[in-house]
């Protein structure tokens, strides 16, 4: 009888801690998943069709990377009920506050473009013109947002990200080899060739990718319009943990995907590889590219949305998807405007679209050093963050993380502004 | 004035002037301790950025140069 009680209670318990994690989760799955955007896509498919699975344990490496940065916005957002604009202009003052709102908002707005150019691409592989394409996409997240209830705003990105795991079923499907992919999953060793520059900038791609500033601030402000508080900083922690092991999921089986059937092709983008493997198995293609602009619509909803919580704190908007439209006109007008303007941009013949998308690379990096220096200095305020503050292995795990970070993205930008610096 | 096109141009340009006036002096100070790793970080934050900027500004230079 003790036995079926211990049972009885343990369930119970098990069954309560579910539950409260299903009513906080959120913030961090969708970050997450959102952060394998179009861009983030298109990389992991280069990736694979370059190295094959030689890089499945850099990936893996990126999940804690990810993690230790991302799990920072939830203890500041828990603690401070601030926004990492707005936290960024109560701590350093106006200066360090334009410019991080005004790159943040610039940065988010060519990423935007280059998540519509993804989904204008992927879609076109099913004959779909571009213009219905942004036009579907516009309503579509019009329609997210105008609900007035965050939690509503967030199930509906929810079953976003489910579809893209689309790459799981479809990794099934070709018959990988286990033992290759053990091998390369769990022992670090760089391709045949090498350490080369090439080889580099991959790496540095695959980093960018993986922590975007506009990850900070929307699961920051995101964690603010849910309201958590401290004493939920587990389960914040926790959604982020999980979101974290499934960005790399998807990031894995997308390179075993294209790694396994496009190895050796000269892919430059996803739409193209969903192209080549719609000759190769008609299935596949067409996962590639319903991903693909999955993707995109994630990473859309996610950037249009950071900067409209980032403007709205600021100057004092009212801010939340909690608000019908008429409470808080302002917060959305930005967004519709932010997202109908970045569609517009794809649409416009002869629009630079591949200057646009190496810009983008380059802005981030000036934004970027300077949000996760100050998620750093924020994290380690006493009068800020009082026991929430970083440990002492929270502050050399995330200095060094954040280091690394900075100056592998910023080789990154430069090696894009100027293609022969590294060679 | 304030019906016309332009006047109501001027009107929305006055209260943005006065919203980022407000917020500058709502954020005049900041909050944090200035200790000297703060005052280290920053210092070199904006090293780094000038940096940035004037790669940025040689980029065009060239590219202009060479268009040419």
């Amino acid at each position: 009888m003790n036995v079926w009680a211990n049972l009885f209670y343990k369930y119970r318990k098990f069954w309560k801690a579910l539950k409260t994690y299903l009513i906080l989760a959120g913030p961090g799955l969708i970050v997450m998943i959102a952060d394998n955007d179009a861009g983030g896509i298109t990389t992991y498919v280069v990736t694979g069709a370059q190295y094959k699975y030689h890089l499945l344990w850099f990936l893996i490496l990126l999940g804690p990377v990810a993690y230790y940065v991302q799990e920072m916005t939830v203890r500041l957002g828990a603690v401070t009920k601030r926004g990492h604009a707005e936290a960024i202009f109560h701590a350093f003052g106006p200066f360090w506050g334009w410019f991080s709102l005004f790159d943040l908002v610039l940065t988010d707005w060519l990423t935007l473009i280059t998540e519509f150019i993804g989904m204008t691409a992927a879609m076109s592989i099913f004959h779909i013109p571009a213009v219905i394409t942004t036009i579907a996409v516009c309503v579509l997240m019009g329609w997210m947002v105008i609900q007035g209830r965050y939690w509503t705003w967030e199930k509906i990105v929810m079953v976003f990200c489910g579809l893209n795991l689309l790459y799981v079923p479809a990794a099934f499907l070709i018959h990988p080899s286990v033992s290759d992919l053990l091998y390369n999953s769990f022992v670090p060793h760089w391709p045949p060739g090498g350490l080369t520059n090439d080889l580099f900038f991959m790496l540095m791609a695959n980093i960018g990718t993986t922590i975007a500033p506009w990850m900070i601030f929307f699961q920051q402000s995101a964690v603010v319009d849910k309201n958590m508080r401290e004493k939920d900083i587990l389960w914040g922690k926790i959604d982020t943990a999980i979101g974290a092991f499934f960005t790399v999921v998807i990031a894995f089986f997308c390179v075993i995907v294209t790694g396994t059937l496009l190895f050796g092709s000269n892919i430059q983008d996803a739409a193209q590889a969903a192209i080549q493997l719609m000759s190769i198995n008609k299935y596949l293609g067409t996962f590639l590219a319903i991903g693909l602009f999955d993707a995109g619509l994630l990473g859309a909803v996610c950037i249009s949305l950071a900067s409209s919580w980032a403007f709205g704190e600021v100057f004092g908007w009212a801010h939340s998807l909690n608000n019908k439209v008429k409470e808080a006109p302002w917060f959305y007008v930005f967004y519709f405007f932010l997202l109908i303007s970045a569609g517009i941009v794809v649409l416009i013949p002869g629009a630079p679209l591949i200057l646009i998308t190496l810009f983008v690379q380059v802005i981030a990096v000036t934004l970027l050093p300077s949000a996760l220096v100050f998620l750093i200095l924020l994290l380690n305020s006493e009068e800020t963050m009082g026991q929430y503050k970083n440990s002492l292995f929270e502050n050399v795990t995330n200095i060094f993380i954040v280091v690394v970070i900075i100056v592998l993205s910023t080789l990154y930008g430069i090696s894009t502004l100027f293609p022969n610096f590294l060679k | 004035m304030p019906h016309t096109f332009l006047g109501m141009i001027a009107d929305g340009f006055k209260s943005l002037v006065n919203a980022v006036k407000e917020i500058n002096k709502k954020y005049d100070k900041p909050h944090i301790k200035m200790s000297k790793p703060v005052i280290f970080a920053l210092l070199t934050l904006r090293i780094y950025l000038i940096v940035l900027v004037l790669l940025l500004f040689y980029k065009f230079y060239t590219l202009l140069v060479t268009h040419k």
